[in-house]
């Protein structure tokens, strides 16, 4: 199933395309088939298929027509054959027929019959009935010759085998005189008698007058001959499968050779017909008529035998036929395999892309199917460049999605933390406020007291003051006031904050004077600032490090300020966390602080990231839109 | 004569130690545990200055301002807030935060030109 395959294969790519397109979103769902390419047997099923039909009908047809042409031609030359024959035939029958006359009136002729029809004396009728004796050729055939008179009474008879007195005694009722006058009115004056069949046998009599005796005349009985040589040589004259029938022109005692027979429909002589022979085959024949006698004969061919070569052509024609069939067909196997196993590749590919794997071919060829595989080469290259833009559009999507997610979240949670500090401040700072009134007091009226008293009333006040801070700082941070943004140079939010730290000494800051200035709330900018200073700062504790605040622009539109400093840095299990409200390393903190700064940061446009590694020392990069990027 | 001056805070013992350490200071002291009864003092025997919380119940810090100003225009009153200034309701008073800076709040209170 080559093309179906391929259809549902560029319909999957398709359908696939088309959704990158319209939702930019993927699915492996099964499509419908919009290419709808018909047949479920295989292409180079069908070629074959189709090649021998044609290829059969072609030969068929063709074979038809010249088995329908040649069969006529066989006919008309087989019927010009019969009539040839025919006419060759009669002229023989009617020339024997004429010899044979002669001899029965020789016969009758004979002075001996004469003799004793004068004077019928002993002698006489032995010398008449010597003359009885038959002559010319297959006398054999000859079984009895009679000396009769007009009544048909008989004078002399000579019988010629045993046979004769059988076939004749047994009361064959002829009319003697009818017989007599046939003979005499013949010219010459002998009268050939119709066929008669007795049993097996088929014979016939004689009539020849007497010469000057019109009372007297001689009957010749003979029987058709059935013998091999008569056999033969008919064969050897008219072909092996031909036949003589002969019989009574009145359609009675029909014989072949002798062996009696059914009669051939009745025709007129000289035209060839064909007839179904009973018992034997159908029969291309022709008539004849044998000149002198009441007889018939029918020249006959099985049709069978006379369409032999056009049985023979239908055989060489199947042959021919079954040969350039499988020929065809094969041929037709090779070309399509030489067209489908291409196109078996590239449904192979467009499944591959379907699926989403990458997938190219090389069919090797410089045809229309070497052209498709380059053009689907091409069109592979750009589902592919298209997916992967898919991809990457919706990992950004998501990474926007998830980061916006964390940003609210982020702002929620400070927004409740404030609420919360807002109140539990208000509540904490009134006693801080009733405690710090009251050390102030017993300090006041106690000037004298004891060190003792006045260290322990010192570290209640420094308490007390660090408790006011921390609430301080709490309401501080938490604090939410929308972006009053405003242009303001880079250098300036960072000298501020880093007077207000205050310990400038441990800090190098590496801002270039050509910096474009950002757009934010400087208010924001400064928190987030401070807080990162604080962080740094309290990061190398006091130790001989370095707090480093590098400034530049990007090429997107923002200027980046990387702080960092050479403290033991940020675990990488607390990557994902530093910036999460309430999260802290700290022994003192509440974990607001980056939190904020980075809630601060995406407020006025920009971000705050965590961007060293585990190794070094914590680096955060404070990225602010400057303002030629702000509109 | 000694100064007089009003102390208001529904938190007595904020109002006791206030009580006891303007006293050291040579204050004459009154006290007022909600606006009302700060409106009520005042209009009684009048005072100089005026201490007073925000948040109270019934009328709090800023709306008590509000009438001893229309009743008296030049008495000085400082509001004390535990909330962050900015949360304060508006007001025309001045405002410090609890826990209290005491020494600068003495100086404020001896300048009142600057209340």
């Amino acid at each position: 199933m080559v093309l179906p395959t391929l259809g549902n294969a560029w319909s999957g790519m398709w359908a696939r395309t088309q959704q990158t397109e319209r939702y930019g979103k993927c699915s492996l769902l099964p499509t419908s088939n919009p290419v709808g390419l018909l047949g479920r047997r295989s292409l180079h099923t069908k070629a074959p298929l189709a090649a021998a039909t044609v290829i059969l009908l072609v030969v068929g047809t063709l074979a038809t027509t010249s088995l329908l042409a040649l069969r006529r031609t066989l006919h008309d030359n087989a019927g010009a054959r019969l009539i040839t024959l025919n006419e060759q035939l009669g002229g023989n029958f009617t020339s024997s027929t004429a010899a044979s006359r002669q001899r029965y009136l020789a016969m009758a002729g004979r002075p001996a019959i004469a003799a004793y029809l004068q004077d019928p004396g002993e002698g006489a009728r032995d010398a008449a009935v010597a003359a009885l004796e038959p002559s010319g050729p297959q006398s054999e055939l000859t079984l009895k010759v009679e000396l009769r008179r007009r009544d048909g009474r008989i004078e002399l008879m000579r019988e010629n085998g045993s046979e004769a007195s059988t076939l004749l005694g047994s009361g064959y009722d002829h009319d003697w005189p009818a017989l007599a006058d046939a003979a005499a009115s013949s010219d010459p004056r002998v009268h050939i008698g119709k066929l008669r069949q007795s049993g097996e046998i088929i014979f016939w009599p004689a009539v020849a007058m007497v010469p000057k005796h019109a009372d007297a005349f001689v009957v010749t009985w003979r029987r058709i001959g059935n013998n091999a040589q008569a056999r033969a040589d008919i064969a050897r004259t008219l072909g092996s499968e031909a036949a003589i029938y002969l019989g009574n022109a009145d359609e009675t005692v029909w014989s072949e050779l002798g062996v009696p027979s059914s009669a051939p429909p009745p025709s007129t002589p000289g035209q060839v017909f064909q007839f179904a022979r009973a018992g034997r085959d159908r029969m291309i024949a022709v008539r004849g008529v044998i000149g002198g006698t009441p007889w018939a004969y029918s020249l006959e061919f099985p049709t069978a035998v006379v369409e032999a070569p056009a049985r023979r052509f239908v055989w060489t024609m199947s042959q021919i036929a079954a040969g350039c069939v499988l020929a065809g067909a094969l041929l037709a196997w090779v070309v399509s395999r030489r067209v489908t196993a291409p196109l078996l590749t590239l449904a192979t590919a467009a499944d591959r892309i379907a699926r989403g794997e990458p997938a190219r071919v090389d069919l090797k060829r410089q045809d229309e199917l070497g052209r498709l595989g380059i053009a689907f080469n091409a069109m592979a290259a750009e589902v592919e460049a298209a997916r992967r833009h898919l991809e990457e559009a919706v990992e950004k999507r998501t990474g926007e999605l998830r980061a916006a997610q964390e940003s609210l979240a982020r702002r929620e949670k400070l927004a409740l933390i404030g609420h919360l500090a807002s109140g539990v401040g208000h509540e904490i700072r009134n006693p801080l406020g009733v405690m710090a009134n009251a050390v102030f007091y017993l300090e006041t009226i106690q000037p004298d007291a004891s060190p003792e008293v006045r260290q322990y009333l010192g570290i209640l006040r420094r308490q007390i003051e660090l408790s006011a801070k921390i609430v301080n700082d709490l309401l501080e941070l938490s604090r939410t006031s929308p972006a009053n943004r405003e242009r303001i140079g880079i250098d300036r939010l960072v000298d501020e904050r880093l007077q207000r730290v205050g310990t400038s000494a441990a800090v190098e800051a590496d801002i270039p004077p050509d910096l474009p200035p950002v757009v934010v709330d400087p208010v924001h900018a400064g928190q987030v600032l401070d807080n990162l200073f604080t962080n740094a700062l309290q990061a190398i504790d006091g130790a001989p490090g370095k707090v480093r605040v590098k400034a530049r622009a990007t090429d997107d539109g923002f200027v980046r300020v990387e702080v960092s400093d050479t403290g033991p840095g940020i675990p990488r299990e607390h990557f994902g966390k530093v910036f999460e409200p309430l999260f802290t390393t700290k022994a003192r903190g509440i974990g607001l602080g980056l939190a904020l700064s980075k809630s601060l940061a995406q407020a006025n446009g920009g971000d705050l990231a965590l961007v060293s590694g585990p190794d070094q020392s914590a680096t955060f990069a404070f990225t602010l839109p400057a303002a030629d990027g702000f509109a | 004569m000694s100064r007089r001056i009003l102390i208001v805070d529904d938190d007595k013992e904020m109002v006791r130690t206030l009580r006891d350490i303007f006293s050291l200071r040579g204050w004459d002291t009154g006290v007022a545990y909600s606006g009302q009864e700060a409106i009520d003092a005042q209009k009684q025997a009048p005072f100089d200055r005026v201490l007073m919380d925000v948040k109270m119940p019934g009328i709090d810090g800023v709306a008590a301002h509000k009438v001893l100003k229309r009743l008296f225009p030049k008495l000085p009153v400082v509001l004390m807030t535990a909330h962050r200034v900015a949360d304060v309701e508006a007001t025309t008073a001045k405002i410090v935060t609890k826990p209290l800076d005491l020494p600068a709040l003495f100086t404020m209170l001896d300048q009142p030109a600057a209340l």
